[in-house]
């Protein structure tokens, strides 16, 4: 395969939509290719950032939590940033900024420590313990392409799971690969997903007779899961249902795997070859920047994938300027109300907002069409909780890109935080703890529900729903008794 | 575990009274089959056994066994979910996208080396009049060892076909080769331990139960013939065969095994330690903290197989990081056996591998240590503490403010919210305070004298005791403890939690380990000459998509 430099790919005439597939290839998937395909990235992050520290506050915005009110970002000096947030300033006009939301679902599910509810309703505004859908399973569904993956989620040292707490549609655990010493190290994910891109056409026969080794398998892979298939379905007339079940989804995931591999053979695009720091071991953030920087931009580039989730267990101290091997969700993460615990906290998030913004910055030197993949691309960043403190009110979260999917980037969007408060409503916690909130939660309200933010990136995808998770959160927790809206999308993301 | 274990959490819930009160662990639930105290174990009432697909340990030991000169290590899986510590839940097991990539990676990977070696795998040696019949004859014995029996008829055909399309197709016999042992080790013949015998397992089940239960890999050509010939049908039979596996040093790999999930051993991989404070507590100690555990455990199942030993045992077994934690004389090389202070150290609770792993950063934390003892050996739960509880380590100060680090919890924990469950089951943790945050012996903590006095009650237990090493005599003779270990080898071996219908059978396990006095090698023989163990339930069939 010729090196051809991917911006002069991308920017051939035919191929303006980003879809890299040869003309001879686009066959059935000529609808998907005449349209940009549209992807989303979720950074996903532990603990959260200092409450008081990372917001915005300009002067002559209103400061009080009951204030609603919005500020284009354009405007302002780094110094106008918050030391947290400061990593964004260069791609402010790229950026939504939203202050103010609230963790509402896992309030009312409230069953314990805020860590497990928050995991659970990070993505789904679901009530844990179920098999909920995560919001960006949706999204795939609206927006996968048959022979591609449907996703790509990779996770840190921390988490590799094959169940990653929540589902896709079909009712199956998602996975989330890691990419660490004892998995191969993130040279081996990247084999993984580039590995078979462009190999049709690339090799030989031997001189001496048929393709052997890996071209054999990779030549025979077609008629190896047709004959694979059929193994899995000889078992099912003996089985019972949930067993069953279980060989189909198994059969089914190797048919994708067969339809992949031979289409990925067909794709011409510029992909990695030199894959990071191969062979060796990647730490936490290490890992994130490779996934966020490398891996995501350039699979969306090719057309691989078209969603992605990072999930990020914790840095480092050493990562956050505090003493290395310190115990950081207990002896930084909860003292950050007080320094030093507070600094490394802001250290902590704005190394993640670094993280994030590079990841704008890669996904916006990718040309597409009359503007760049950024514009056909939502980025999130989501944190797992408002602050260190384990509060679920006054949530950050940082969406990138979407201007052709109907956002309206460059501005912070401060949302009122005048609901229900279920901080003020239980003075005695339903569980004999103390109801809580470490940053005067009981002078305010809650501002609009998480959901309505996963609803309203749904639909920028076409996802024809207006709620997920709890429609409603009249939960077991704090919310018991309590109505708060948790359907429709999310005003003024539109703009 | 769900009666037992749901039934106590209710109680527990609330954390008033003792932990345990009013529950029934008498296994007496009437439940399919009808099994109260006494009744006949009858095989129409064993629960639906879910399709299993291998563990990932138990994925590894059979290619190994498959593949004996390849020293397949471990390979690129990723991580299954677990419950109450194991991962061997056949709910759980299920394939994803990304495990099924993984599959077929390592496949095509173990086939191509495979194929490098051909006279290691083949029956027979091609000429171009043999191939045909090589061939035949190779999907027919390699297909028997990864099937873990003999094919059908309708496999060896299929197989067969498969095998000779390649050929034709331009594969070569070798290329052939290579491709039928890819697609085998993705077949659900090989991933999943697939039982169609209804309502009796075919002898080659059995023999696969067997198996994966003492070995952990598949069975080996004895025990295929001992099904082959119908014998495992016969509880004599299996005992015998159960103990000529026991005497095999893969039952211990595979008792190994499940001791590090049932003691969570690989926690002390991701516990960090003040360096300023344990400067000794390195990588290379940490390795050997957690080695030490492996060892422990083969140890004592190589002698008695006792959880007396198990938790009395003041032998161990040292390399040269290790025996400068304890104050030992270091081998000459690599591990060599000693014997510690008997009144410091009595077997794995004393052990620096549960010490540092149930602690904090810079002391040791008696709630932790106490709920492992509870959730891991007592088979009690909790519940989980709340949102804004501190579990942060209290620091301990100097002067006239000075505390024992028993002190400071004791403190932390007075607020009415924390007493309620804390004042249960915190002395179980108490009793470890001659113990540091990796594991080191002292009598004074912070200057102060250490006090490992305690009680704890559960239901009728009432126990007191003076230190770790009268708490782990007492937790070795524990009848509460047998049983809950016989209920955590029962499900193991079961791959699913215990459900109302297993209460007679686990009574039944229960009294025998008792009856062996803790015996973990007799439990394994129960459980293999049970009735249950050779029978599936009567599961509804629907036609195949």
């Amino acid at each position: 395969m010729s090196q051809l430099n991917r911006r002069r790919l991308l920017a051939g005439a035919s191929l303006a939509s980003g879809s890299l597939f040869l003309p001879s290839l686009l066959g059935d998937r000529a609808a998907h290719a005449q349209a940009p395909a549209k992807r989303l990235v979720v950074f996903y992050t532990g603990h959260g950032p200092v409450t008081g520290k990372w917001e915005l506050r300009p002067p002559g915005m209103p400061a009080t939590p009951q204030s609603e009110w919005e500020l284009p970002l354009g405007p302002l000096a780094a110094t106008d940033f918050s030391k947290t947030l400061q990593p964004l300033h260069p791609y402010r006009e790229d950026v939504l900024i939203l202050e103010g939301l609230a963790l509402t679902s896992a309030i009312a599910d409230k069953q314990g420590n805020n860590h497990g509810v928050a995991t659970g309703h990070r993505l789904t505004g679901a009530v844990a313990g179920a098999k909920h859908v995560s919001f960006d399973q949706y999204v795939a569904d609206a927006v996968a392409v048959p022979g591609r993956f449907k996703y790509l989620g990779f996770t840190d040292n921390g988490g590799d799971v094959n169940n990653a707490g929540f589902y896709d549609t079909a009712g199956n655990a998602v996975s989330l690969a890691r990419c660490d010493a004892f998995y191969g190290f993130c040279a081996n994910q990247f084999k993984r997903v580039f590995g078979s891109v462009g190999t049709s056409g690339m090799t030989s026969p031997a001189p001496s007779g048929p393709p052997t080794g890996i071209e054999l398998s990779r030549s025979r892979r077609q008629a190896s899961t047709d004959f694979l298939r059929d193994q899995y379905q000889r078992q099912f007339a003996r089985l019972g249902t949930e067993d069953r079940a279980k060989l189909s989804l198994h059969r089914d995931m190797l048919s994708d795997l067969g339809k992949r591999v031979a289409e990925f053979a067909q794709i011409k695009c510029e992909k990695p070859t030199d894959y990071p720091l191969n062979g060796s071991p990647l730490r936490g953030k290490e890992i994130a920047n490779v996934i966020l920087t490398k891996m995501f931009p350039t699979a969306m580039a090719c057309d691989l994938t078209r969603v992605g989730l990072f999930s990020h267990t914790q840095l480092t101290a050493a990562d956050v300027g505090a003493t290395s091997g310190l115990d950081v969700h207990q002896s930084i993460a909860h003292s950050a109300k007080t320094e030093p615990g507070m600094g490394w906290m802001e250290n902590y998030y704005r190394l993640h907002v670094d993280q994030f913004a590079k990841m704008i910055a890669a996904f916006k030197s990718v040309p597409e069409g009359s503007g760049t993949m950024l514009d056909n691309s939502i980025l999130v960043m989501s944190t797992e909780l408002a602050n260190g403190g384990h509060d679920l009110y006054r949530m950050m979260y940082l969406v990138a890109g979407g201007k052709n999917l109907g956002l309206k980037p460059g501005r912070y969007l401060k949302y009122a935080e005048t609901g229900a408060n279920p901080y003020n409503l239980f003075k005695t916690s339903p569980y004999g703890d103390r109801p809580g909130g470490n940053y005067g939660s009981t002078s305010f309200g809650l501002g609009p529900a998480h959901n309505r933010l996963l609803v309203s990136l749904m639909q920028a995808y076409g996802v024809d729903r207006n709620s997920i998770g709890l429609d409603a959160a009249v939960g077991t927790g704090y919310l018991r008794d309590v109505k708060v809206e948790m359907t429709g999308p999310l005003p003024r993301l539109k703009g | 575990m769900r009666l037992f274990l749901l039934a106590t959490a209710l109680v527990s819930l609330a954390c008033t009274g003792a932990i345990g009160e009013g529950v029934d662990t008498s296994g007496g639930n009437p439940g399919v089959g009808g099994s109260g105290p006494g009744a006949a174990c009858t095989p129409g009432g064993v629960p639906p056994a879910p399709l299993r697909r291998l563990s990932h340990a138990e994925y590894v030991a059979t290619l190994n066994d498959l593949f004996p000169g390849l020293q397949i290590g471990r390979p690129t899986l990723v991580r299954d979910p677990g419950e109450d510590g194991f991962e061997n839940r056949a709910k759980l097991l299920n394939p994803s996208p990304l495990l099924v990539e993984q599959y077929s990676a390592i496949a095509v990977d173990v086939a191509i080396k495979a194929i490098a070696k051909p006279s290691a795998i083949l029956p027979c040696t091609p000429t171009p009049a043999t191939e045909v019949a090589c061939g035949a004859q190779f999907v027919d014995t390699f297909g028997a060892r990864v099937f873990r029996r003999p094919l059908t008829v309708d496999e060896k055909k299929s197989y067969t076909d498969h095998f000779n399309a390649e050929r034709a197709a331009g594969s070569g016999f070798n290329g052939a080769v290579q491709l039928t042992i890819e697609n085998m080790l993705q077949s659900p013949q090989f991933l999943y331990r697939l039982e169609f015998g209804q309502p009796k397992l075919s002898p080659y089940e059995i023999a696969s139960r067997m198996s994966y239960l003492v070995w952990g890999g598949p069975p080996d050509a004895p025990l295929l013939d001992r099904a082959r010939t119908s014998q495992l049908d016969l509880p004599a039979e299996r005992e015998k065969e159960a103990r000529r596996m026991l005497a095999d040093p893969r039952a211990r790999g595979m008792l190994v095994e499940f001791h590090r999930q049932w003691l969570d051993l690989d926690r002390i991989d991701r516990e960090a330690k003040d360096p300023k404070t344990y400067p000794l507590y390195n990588d290379a100690l940490k390795a050997a903290m957690r080695e030490e555990s492996d060892r422990l455990v083969a140890a004592v199942m190589k002698v008695d197989g006792t959880l007396r030993s198990l938790f009395t045992s003041a032998r161990t077994e040292v390399n040269a990081a290790l025996a400068k934690f304890y104050g030992a004389p270091a081998p000459v090389s690599g591990w060599a056996e000693t014997a510690l202070n008997p009144m410091e150290r009595s077997g794995f609770l004393t052990r620096p591998n549960f010490l540092a792993s149930q602690a904090h950063l810079i002391e040791g934390s008696p709630p932790l240590r106490a709920i492992f003892i509870l959730e891991r050996l007592l088979c009690q739960h909790l519940p989980p503490p709340p949102a804004d509880a501190d579990l942060s380590e209290p620091a301990a100060q100097g002067g006239t403010a000075r505390k024992t680090n028993r002190q400071l919890f004791e403190e932390r924990i007075q607020p009415a919210a924390c007493a309620g469950c804390h004042a249960l089951f915190q002395p179980l943790g108490n009793a470890f305070e001659n113990y540091d945050a990796i594991g080191r012996y002292r009598t004074m903590d912070n200057g102060l004298p250490v006090d490992a006095r305690a009680q704890f009650r559960l239901d009728t237990t009432d126990w007191q005791f003076n230190g770790a090493i009268e708490l782990s005599q007492k937790l070795g003779d524990s009848s509460l403890v047998q049983s809950c270990v016989a209920r955590h080898w029962f499900e193991y071996a079961q791959g699913r939690p215990e459900e109302a219908a297993d209460g007679c059978r686990i009574k039944e396990i229960e009294t025998a380990f008792a009856a062996a006095r803790g015996d973990v090698r007799e439990l394994l023989v129960a459980i293999v000459k049970g009735p249950e163990f050779i029978y599936s339930s009567t599961r509804p069939t629907e036609q195949g998509r």
